[in-house]
Formats: structure tokens, C-alpha cells, sequence
């Protein structure tokens, strides 16, 4: 489906409401005839100004540029095509005119078919959890050797006559402690599913964009390139320094953010937040047509709006990261100081969250893999990328052994520790907390990489037992638990 | 003269119940919860039949199965192994590592008493 619908629509919804050209191209404050090369498709436009005009025409942004109908279309051909419902009974050419003819049955059919591809999901996530998470199948066994006792115990008071009185009763006592233990156990597995369920329902929409995200990071980073480039050009392009160069474009902007309060943070984080705010008013043509793209190849259920804002803002972000220290130029640093995070967050405008979050990606250019966890200090996490399987299958931290919780604002220098995740693997795990902010950073990296840079005397060194939270967490001796796992032993 | 069984498994309560069960039916059993110390028992006196828990600590019961299977003086000890986890999976492991029997829990005490007895004749 071509993205040329947004310009008919405009055209149609304008005439529907008896406008004139000329008066909305003044409401929205263009002329009219650029608004009419915008309603014969000869102009792109996006960001503000598409808003703008959708808000004059009661129209959401999905309705006006058409990705509502390309989504509908991308699922539609997923469904016709999908090989578990009989691949090739339907003519996927037919799609289009399905959409057109009958748009609220396309829009059930889409509807009921994210509902199956969900529970698919979700049952092959509950499969998966239950053949590889560490604290269930402990929990499974726990439950397995209690019924053994009782079957066993119960079989021996059953069929033989001749027991002595003492052992009698010393085995009716262990039936009584066992069905005690056992019905314990079973009502932590019941909650524990209960829980994994609800877990899926609230904090989908975040976790699911940052593991999007991961998935299809080599084919954003090209985007975010292309958009960095573009935007960096047309700031910098006469020469004259990044910050003047927003300042004197954010006044030709539609809707202004405070300047005022910009100025009251650093140089670096006033760059940043103003390069964010730009891009939330001038989005990259690429980021729609990328968010829709991958979010459905990845069959993205549940809240997929919310995943897709958190989308568009991992993508500003990464822009805006982009454009202050190009992935390439960091890489080379990196190499050149063995990643070492306190200069490279020097080279970072002093800013240590860009230096993770930079560092989380320099894989693609070359560097070392890591990921990112970003948290403020209530423990919050903010943000989590790069190669996110360093972080476990579980990938909370909400552990407080995780040294990101021991950096704060004030500390001088990173906490370094060697870490043991619940399923038994190590990782080296960088701390740092960030200037001026009561937020904080931390680098996972695998004992491997982590010998690669000046952190490599971590190998081998002792580590401390971090989990996910206590009930997940298989460290079941842990003196700081702080709530009962799911395992009785 | 009386087959001797060793229990290696570290939930008490199933030892005394198989303890119970096999000392009835004329074993001499004696048992151990650790994974190391039941090795080293094995080598200073190895019994006539292992019963032998795959979890354990310490050494796990498929290291304690390969680690005899591997040494000349107590390589054909019978061996029955239990389980609770991973069935297939476990079963496999422990055919590839040479166990004599295999035995997944929960299981009855007429089946657990009749595999000591096929082992030790």
C-alpha cells in the first residue's frame, strides 16, 4: 500500500467539513499553496505540522498518513499467509479491496487474529519459562520430591500391618509437614503464574519496545543514521555551532518548547533535551514506515500504540545521541582507552548516560557488546538496551545487589563488580551515576568482553549473587531477601 | 550373606522411608546426603547397590554416575537413579552416562523395592 493517502484524506476530510483551502492553510499557518501540493501528494510533510492539520480536522495522526490502513494491510497478509491456518486459501492480491470494501470486518479480522497470535505467544513464553527459568523448575522439583514423601510414607502406613506404634506415628508426622509444604508450594506456582501473567499485562508496552528495538537494532541503526545525518546537515550545515543553530530553529517552530527552562540545565543535557524536542516536532519521514515495519514482523501484541510510542522515543533518543557523538567516532574511542567508561563519558560532554547508552550500541560499529540499564534513585528503571540478553532471561534488576543501586550522583568513581545471575552465568557490571541528576547507569558485559578492557582484572574475581526480584531469584541463601521465593527448602 | 545398599539422596524424609522399606525386605542400607562424601564412601567401601538422587549437593548424581562408570575398581556397581526433573531429558543423559535402572518420582515403593531386588541378583 503506497504512503500516498495523506494528502487525498486532507483533501477529503477539508471538502467533507466545507473548508476552504485557503482557510485552513491559514489555521494551521502555511499558505495555500503549499497546502495544496500537499493535498496532490507532491509534499511529505510529518511531525507538527501534520498534527496541526489533523487537530483543524478532528483526524488522529494514524488516519491522516495512512498507517492505520498499512498496518491493517501488513496483518491481513500475515493472516492469509499464515501457515498454521492453511497457507494459500486465500488471494492475498484481494487484500486492498478487502479493506476498502468491508473496512469494520478487516478490522475484526485483525483484531481476532492478534488475539491468537497472542495466546500463541504467551503459551510458548509459559512453555519456554517452564523448561529454562531456573526458580520454576526448582519450584517443579520441590513439588515433585514432597509427593514422592507422601506417596511413598502413605503407601507404607497403608499396606503394612506389623508397624511399630513410635514409627507409626513418625510417619503420620511427616505426612502432616509434607501436604503442609506441598499445598505451600502449590499456592506460590499458582501465584507465580498469576503474577507472570499480570507482569505481561502492565509492563508490556515498555519492555516489549526495548526488546523490539534490540531485535531489529541493526536495521533502526541505519534509520536513525540516515534521520541524524539529515538533521545534523540542515542544523549545522553553514558551519556555526549545534546549540545556536537549534535555538535559531526552534522559533519557527508551531509549538515552542520553554527555552527558558533549557537554559537552566548544562550545555550537553540542554543539547539534548532541545535535539529531542525537535525531533518530537520534526520526526524523520523514516520513523513511521520503520515502526510499523518492525513492529509487525515481529508480531507485536497487546499494547501495540504504547509500543509504539515507546518506539518513537527510543528513536529520538538514539537520533539525538546520534548527532552529539556519532556510533563510529565513539567506537574508535572506545578502542583507544580499552572502554574505559570514565573517559569516554568525558568525551561525552561529561555525560555518563550518553556514554552507556552509546557504549549499548557500539556492537554495530564494530565495538564491544553491552547493555545499558538506566535508573533513577528510587530504582526505577528508566531504560534498558543494547544487547539485552547480558541482563538474563529475567531482565529486571530490581535486586539491590545490582551495583547500579550503589552509584549515585555524588559518587566519584564507577562501582565495578563481578556478578552470578540466578540461571549461573557471570557478567562484569559497571556503575555510574550521573552528574547533576539523581539518575544513574550501569554497563553489563560478559567476563569474555569484559577482558578486552581495563575492566578485565573482574574476571575471575569474586562475585556477588544477583537475582531479577526475590521471588524469581534462585539464590535461595541470600541474606538480604527481602520476600520468600517460590522454592521451600 | 546381606546385600548392602547405599542411598545417596539429600530429602530426609524419603531416605527413612526408603530405608524403611528396603531394610525390611533384608538390605543392609546405609545412606548419605552429600554429593562429595557419598564419592568418597563409594571408593572406601563400595556397597553392592547405588541408589543414587540426580540432585544433589555438592556433586551432582550425574557426576557420581560417570565418575564411577570411570573408575576400574567400582565401574560395574548396579546402579538405580531417581528423578524429579526433567524427565526425558534426564533419562537420556543418565542411559548415555551408563546407569543400570532409572527411576523418575514420584514412584511406588512396590516398583523402588523390585529394582533393588533385579540389581542386586
Amino acid at each position: 500500500m503506497k504512503r500516498t493517502i495523506t494528502g487525498l484524506r486532507i483533501r477529503e476530510r477539508r471538502r467533507e467539513l466545507g473548508l476552504k483551502q485557503v482557510d485552513l492553510a491559514k489555521r494551521v499557518g502555511i499558505s495555500p499553496a503549499y497546502l495544496n501540493h500537499i493535498e496532490r501528494n507532491r509534499r511529505t510533510i510529518g511531525g507538527g505540522l501534520l498534527v496541526k492539520i489533523g487537530r483543524e480536522l478532528d483526524l488522529s495522526l494514524e488516519q491522516l498518513d495512512g498507517s492505520a490502513e498499512r498496518r491493517l494491510h501488513n496483518v491481513l497478509v500475515d493472516l492469509a499467509t499464515d501457515p498454521d491456518l492453511g497457507k494459500g486459501q486465500v488471494d492475498q492480491t484481494s487484500v486492498d479491496e478487502f479493506i476498502a470494501r468491508f473496512p469494520g470486518w478487516a478490522r475484526l479480522a485483525v483484531s481476532a487474529y492478534r488475539g491468537l497470535r497472542g495466546a500463541k505467544a504467551e503459551s510458548d513464553r509459559l512453555r519456554d519459562r517452564l523448561a529454562h527459568d531456573p526458580a520454576l523448575a526448582e519450584a517443579v522439583h520441590a513439588m515433585l520430591t514432597e509427593i514422592t514423601t507422601l506417596r511413598s510414607i502413605a503407601e507404607i502406613l497403608d499396606t503394612t500391618q506389623d508397624i511399630e506404634p513410635d514409627r507409626q506415628r513418625r510417619f503420620q508426622n511427616i505426612l502432616h509437614d509434607q501436604s503442609r509444604q506441598l499445598s505451600q508450594t502449590g499456592s506460590s506456582l499458582a501465584a507465580y503464574f498469576d503474577e507472570a501473567v499480570e507482569d505481561r499485562r502492565h509492563v508490556s508496552a515498555e519492555s516489549d519496545a526495548e526488546e523490539i528495538f534490540y531485535r531489529h537494532r541493526t536495521e533502526a541503526m541505519t534509520a536513525i543514521r540516515k534521520s541524524a545525518a539529515t538533521l545534523h546537515k540542515a542544523l549545522s550545515g553553514d558551519g556555526r555551532d549545534l546549540e545556536d543553530a537549534l535555538l535559531r530553529t526552534l522559533p519557527g517552530l508551531s509549538q515552542r518548547p520553554n527555552i527558558r527552562d533549557f537554559y537552566t540545565l548544562a550545555r550537553g543535557e540542554r543539547i539534548d533535551a532541545m535535539l529531542t524536542h525537535l525531533l518530537t516536532y520534526r520526526e524523520p519521514p523514516e520513523f513511521s514506515v520503520l515502526i510499523d515495519d518492525i513492529v509487525d514482523r515481529d508480531d507485536a501484541h497487546g499494547d501495540v500504540a504504547g509500543i509504539a510510542v515507546r518506539l518513537r522515543e527510543i528513536l529520538r533518543r538514539t537520533v539525538a545521541d546520534e548527532i552529539r557523538m556519532p556510533l563510529d567516532r565513539f567506537a574508535v574511542m572506545g578502542e583507544g582507552c580499552d572502554w574505559d567508561i570514565d573517559t569516554l563519558a568525558r568525551a561525552c560532554d561529561d555525560d555518563s548516560g550518553l556514554a552507556c547508552r552509546r557504549l549499548s550500541l557500539a556492537v554495530l560499529s564494530g565495538g564491544i557488546a553491552a547493555a545499558h540499564v538506566e535508573i533513577d534513585l528510587s530504582g526505577a528503571v528508566l531504560h534498558r538496551g543494547g544487547s539485552l540478553d547480558l541482563l538474563g532471561r529475567i531482565r529486571d534488576i530490581e535486586c539491590p545487589l545490582w551495583p547500579v543501586h550503589e552509584a549515585g550522583p555524588d559518587r566519584a568513581a564507577p562501582v565495578v563488580k563481578s556478578v552470578r545471575l540466578s540461571d549461573g552465568e557471570f557478567r562484569v557490571a559497571i556503575a555510574v551515576g550521573q552528574r547533576r541528576s539523581p539518575r544513574a547507569n550501569m554497563i553489563v558485559m560478559s567476563p569474555e568482553t569484559a577482558e578486552k578492557t581495563v575492566y578485565k582484572a573482574m574476571r575471575g574475581a569474586a562475585a556477588t549473587d544477583v537475582g531479577p526480584s526475590c521471588r524469581l531469584c534462585a539464590h535461595i541463601g541470600c541474606r538480604w531477601r527481602r520476600e520468600e521465593a517460590i522454592v521451600y527448602r | 550373606m546381606t546385600v548392602r545398599v547405599m542411598i545417596v539422596e539429600d530429602e530426609p524424609y524419603i531416605v527413612e522411608s526408603l530405608e524403611f522399606l528396603l531394610s525390611r525386605d533384608g538390605f543392609r542400607v546405609t545412606s548419605q546426603s552429600d554429593g562429595d562424601q557419598a564419592m568418597r564412601d563409594i571408593l572406601n567401601d563400595p556397597p553392592d547397590v547405588l541408589v543414587l538422587d540426580a540432585m544433589l549437593p555438592g556433586r551432582s548424581g550425574f557426576d557420581i554416575l560417570r565418575e564411577v562408570r570411570n573408575t576400574p575398581a567400582v565401574q560395574s556397581l548396579p546402579i538405580l537413579m531417581l528423578t524429579a526433573k526433567g524427565q526425558q531429558s534426564a533419562a537420556e543423559d543418565a542411559k548415555k552416562s551408563g546407569v543400570s535402572l532409572f527411576m523418575t518420582k514420584p514412584f511406588s515403593n512396590a516398583e523402588l523395592v523390585d529394582a533393588v531386588r533385579r540389581l542386586a541378583s
